[in-house]
């Protein structure tokens, strides 16, 4: 199965799940969670179903593309259901049917793996889902986000679609994926970025002017959270600018301990404040308790 | 007599709370029934596994015969108020209702008392209540809401088959609906509520509910559950050997991981997996490590102890028709990619000298914001080692660079992946002897009170260093551990610098060490605030000593032993295998003298002891002219013989075993003096002498040991 086709695949299953099928959001993020439809969507009241692939950037793992397992920059294949089904075990297995995967012939199994995310402010309980000891998937029950209660629960899936397709392709390395069946490979569409970018990330990158996109990201977020009518979107793309400087500042290593923890917090801080105005929001305003 | 069945069936039962979860389920199940009297013919069975919770309660009447009891309030004289409100609260109308109650005598007075009918209930009817109470009384450490879900628990709970006497309980579980503030309960019918949230009681994969536990068990074993741990384990075990019968290999003896794996599946099953040839050039602690902690795979080892390149994957069999080559081969695979990744680790880690982590990589790791960086550390590890070198004889340079290199691999890529290699990757990284290697990686040790200290004196002296650098810093903070609380394991850091003085022998002053510790850190610019850190030293010393008292109790000396030896160490500063080594000696004495009774050392002392104290000698010198039995002759000879041995100065005495030998001999003519000589006697100027003469003799004895103490009165 190559890799477009594993796409193609979870997005038909899931569809027909009733997923609206989203598209990539247009900026740098860590995980496919920054996307507002999984992030701010998780909040509030009313029911959701969707699912997208989003490239994530982690600067940091980026291996100048000497490691066969090892990117800065990878694909998600990320589905939200809110609130959580009664059946989630079953309708995932279905999920990797669609994929040929029959978890009756393969030793799937649950990890324990609690998801928190400093940033995001966010938490919840699930599982790393193994298939013949490789894992897979990821599934998170998110208690909070923001800090904030949600209510109902959402569940997240999310593959890590070069994990899989390694499985399925039965490859060892992530450069030797067959990308479309007609010749193209992983590496032929990566190598390249993933060389470049490591050294960008971890060489080149301008400290200074990250520092100082950092402080305009977090600047312009709060102005336009205070505008009226308030600019909620391009402020949560504020945050995800902050949240990715911050990334290629700690990849280059230039954060010491206590400065790394501050910027987590100035994040954290951001992520709360765009959640409290998606909140706020009429079409979408609930009772949610606030935490500290 | 009937049986309650329970399964409480879950998307998973995370490994670490299963064991807890059980027992927690029994103690409510039973606290349930004992409210409703039912308690006292059942026996309640807990079980657990990766997906399910199991209670089964034996011996049940199927029906609770009426009965009634008496309900007793306040007194007649009370306010009416408290009265009225006590007699409506049990139904009766009021004070005037008098056919409805009664009163009963008591010291306090007259008192209202109430007669309460139980009916007689079907046993059926009052279940529920008691899965109920057991199902909102469990209290995971992490637990979590799902979908609209009130209800919390610590994965969501999917579904309940609970039965009795081989029915069916009626209704079901209501999660509650955190929307519209509804709470969970059990239901006799799920109308009304969100569909979603209500978990009907139903029985699986069978038409009719068991109607024994024992019954119930076979049901799920015939559907390939095994739901008893040991049983697990059992068969996991049964199955390994059935695995490995044409091959010369084993897993460790006593593999903790084997219990994890059997709380893994609901039947586990082994297979047989094997690394590829090339990852076998990878350090075996490096390829256990990934083997262990991130797969769960159990390693095997042959007669020699090597390990093999074949390993096992237990995986969860309850399902038929598995591919086991497809199983074994994902299993293979994942491996020898998580051990790609560590191989790429271990190569870029070795592009550069483990020195050169010293200086950049440890600055980043902060040891503590007062205490400075790793690298900081680093450099007070040298000077320390390379001080102490000379003392204890080992080469001061090669002390110093182990010192420095100890915690450099701290800084490496692969400690930063596997921090559990800490030690062993630097011993693999650094070039030079194979003491020094060994050194950095037994340095940890001992890390639990029974695990083993280094080996070579190296080990031994960095080990030691860098435990006292730890306990002077954090103790000078002020970070003492208390009983429950000790985030920086000062304890342990504590026991191991006992056993490591113990084990190598080396009579080092532990104050002196440590005020050079304190310098050490002054020097770097921390802790400049305790510019008198005598005292807090002081207290580490005695806290270290405590820790003396108890490897010293683990080797198996009695107590009496150890406690007459601590109340005397006479500074707060001595060496530790100083006050070991009395412990010991007094401790063999102490097995002699009690062999001997009533003719004993310890049992003439507290004859003298007694009759000093009863009569109080008035401390003068003993007349010698005035002694007129022969045995008090003779006992005064051996006395000032003895004392002239002893000499007045402690510090000058010789070993305590001579010492004790010393005593023995006056041993002899002390026996003599009690049997010949009558103390009390009606002279008073010779029983005054004579007195005098048996003080001098206690005080010989206080003067070599604690006799109090040894004697064992604080113990009886």
């Amino acid at each position: 199965m190559t890799f477009q086709d594993i796409i193609l695949r979870l997005q038909h299953y899931w569809v027909e799940q009733g997923c609206l099928l989203l598209q990539p959001y247009d900026a740098p993020m860590g995980a496919g969670t920054f996307h507002y439809a999984t992030s701010l969507w998780a909040l509030g009241a009313q029911a959701r179903r969707v699912c997208y692939v989003q490239p994530c950037r982690r600067p940091a793992d980026g291996r100048y593309g000497d490691n066969p397992h090892r990117l800065q920059h990878y694909y998600q294949f990320q589905v939200l259901l809110k609130p959580s089904p009664s059946c989630v075990l079953p309708c995932y297995e279905g999920s990797l049917r669609a994929l040929g995967l029959d978890p009756d012939v393969h030793d799937l199994r649950l990890i324990e793996d609690d998801w928190e995310s400093p940033t995001l402010n966010a938490w919840g309980l699930g599982w790393e889902v193994w298939c013949d000891g490789m894992e897979i998937t990821q599934l998170t029950y998110f208690q909070q986000v923001g800090g904030f209660d949600c209510a109902p629960v959402s569940l997240e899936i999310t593959y890590g679609l070069e994990r899989l397709a390694l499985y399925l392709q039965k490859k060892e390395s992530v450069y030797d994926l067959d990308w479309d069946g007609r010749g193209t490979t992983y590496g032929q569409l990566f190598h390249a970025h993933e060389r470049d970018y490591s050294f960008y990330n971890f060489n080149y990158a301008d400290v200074a002017a990250l520092r100082r996109e950092f402080k305009e990201a977090e600047a312009s977020c709060g102005r336009l959270l205070a505008c009226q009518p308030r600019a909620l979107y391009p402020a949560w793309d504020d945050c995800l600018r902050a949240s990715h400087c911050f990334n290629v500042l700690d990849a280059r290593g230039v954060l010491g301990v206590h400065e790394r923890q501050a910027h987590i917090a100035r994040v954290r801080d951001l992520a709360r404040a765009c959640a409290q105005a998606w909140l706020d929001h009429k079409d979408d305003s609930t009772k949610e308790k606030k935490h500290g | 007599m009937a049986d309650f069945i329970a399964s409480l069936w879950m998307e998973d039962v995370p490994v670490p709370l299963q064991t807890w979860a059980r027992q927690r389920l029994g103690t409510l199940m039973d606290k349930a029934l004992a409210k409703h009297n039912l308690e006292s013919t059942t026996q309640t069975y807990t079980y657990v596994s990766a997906r399910r919770l199991l209670v089964c309660v034996e011996g049940l009447p199927t029906r609770l015969a009426g009965s009634r009891t008496e309900k007793v309030g306040p007194a007649l004289s009370a306010p009416k108020a408290a009265v009225e409100g006590f007699l409506r609260a049990h139904g009766v109308k009021g004070i005037e209702d008098k056919k409805n109650y009664h009163t009963v005598e008591h010291t306090r007075g007259t008192l209202v008392a109430v007669t309460v009918e139980h009916p007689s209930r079907q046993v059926a009817t009052l279940l529920p209540s008691c899965l109920e109470s057991v199902l909102l009384g469990l209290h995971w450490h992490r637990s979590m809401r799902w979908g609209w879900s009130a209800f919390t628990w610590v994965r969501p709970l999917i579904g309940i088959e609970a039965s009795f006497d081989g029915k069916a309980l009626a209704g079901g579980f209501y999660l509650g609906h955190s929307g519209k503030a509804e709470s969970p309960s059990w239901r006799a019918k799920g109308k009304g509520l969100d569909e979603a949230l209500f978990l009907p009681n139903q029985v699986r994969d069978s038409q009719r509910p068991a109607i024994t536990h024992k019954a119930y068990l076979a049901q799920l074993h015939k559907r390939g559950i095994i739901m008893d741990s040991g049983e697990r384990q059992e068969h996991l075990q049964q199955g390994i050997h059935k695995v490995l019968a044409k091959h010369q290999l084993s897993p460790r003896k006593d593999d903790g991981l084997l219990a994890v794996c059997a709380h893994f599946c609901e039947r586990p099953h082994p297979v047989l997996a094997e690394m590829t040839p090339e990852t076998m050039t990878l350090p075996p602690e490096v390829i256990e490590v990934v083997m262990r902690g991130q797969q769960k795979n159990i390693p095997l080892y042959d007669k020699t102890g090597t390990l093999s390149r074949h390993f096992i994957a237990v995986v969860d069999g309850n399902n038929k028709g598995k591919a086991e080559k497809t199983i074994i081969d994902g299993y293979q695979r994942v491996l020898d990619a998580r051990l790609t990744d560590a191989r790429f680790f271990i190569e870029r880690d070795m592009s550069c000298e483990l020195e050169s982590f010293v200086g950049d990589g440890l600055d980043g790791i902060v040891y503590h914001a007062k205490l400075g960086s790793m690298r900081d550390k680093a450099h007070r590890l040298r000077t320390i080692a390379g001080k102490l070198a000379d003392s204890v004889g080992v080469d001061s340079q090669q002390a110093g660079r182990a010192g420095y290199l100890a915690k450099a691999d701290l800084a490496s890529q692969m400690v930063g992946e596997f921090p559990q290699l800490q030690g062993v990757m630097g011993s693999l990284y650094v070039q030079g002897s194979e003491s020094l290697a060994l050194a950095i990686r037994q340095h940890y040790d001992p890390v639990g009170d029974e695990q083993p200290c280094p080996r070579e004196s190296l080990g031994q002296l960095i080990a030691l260093a860098d435990k006292l650098d730890h306990l002077v810093g954090f103790w000078l903070l002020g970070e003492k551990p208390t009983a429950s609380k000790d985030p920086y394991a000062l304890r342990r850091a504590s026991v191991g610098v006992v056993r490591l003085c113990l084990t190598s022998r080396w009579s080092l002053v532990l104050s002196e060490v440590c005020a050079m510790i304190v310098a050490l850190y002054q020097e770097q610019g921390f802790l400049k605030d305790k510019r008198q850190p005598q005292s807090a030293l002081a207290e580490l010393y005695t806290y270290i000593v405590g820790r003396l008292r108890g490897v010293l109790q683990t080797e198996g000396l009695p107590l009496r032993a150890i406690d007459a030896t601590l109340s005397r160490q006479q500074q707060q500063t001595g060496g530790l295998i100083a006050l070991a080594d009395t412990a010991r000696t007094l401790s063999a004495f102490l097995a002699d003298d009690d062999k001997k009774g009533e003719g004993g050392l310890i049992s003439v002392y507290r004859r003298v002891e007694r009759i000093v104290q009863q009569e109080k000698s008035d401390k003068g010198k003993v007349q010698e002219a005035a002694l007129q039995e022969k045995e008090e002759k003779q006992l005064y000879r051996a006395y000032q013989s003895l004392s002239q041995q002893l000499g007045k100065d402690e510090t000058t005495r010789p070993p305590i075993d001579e010492q004790l030998a010393g005593l023995r001999a006056l041993g002899v003519p002390l026996h003599g003096f009690f049997e010949r000589v009558h103390v009390n006697c009606e002279d008073s100027a010779l029983r005054n002498n004579r007195l005098r003469l048996l003080a001098g003799v206690k005080g010989l004895f206080d003067g070599v040991a604690d006799f109090a103490t040894l004697q064992g009165k604080q113990e009886s």
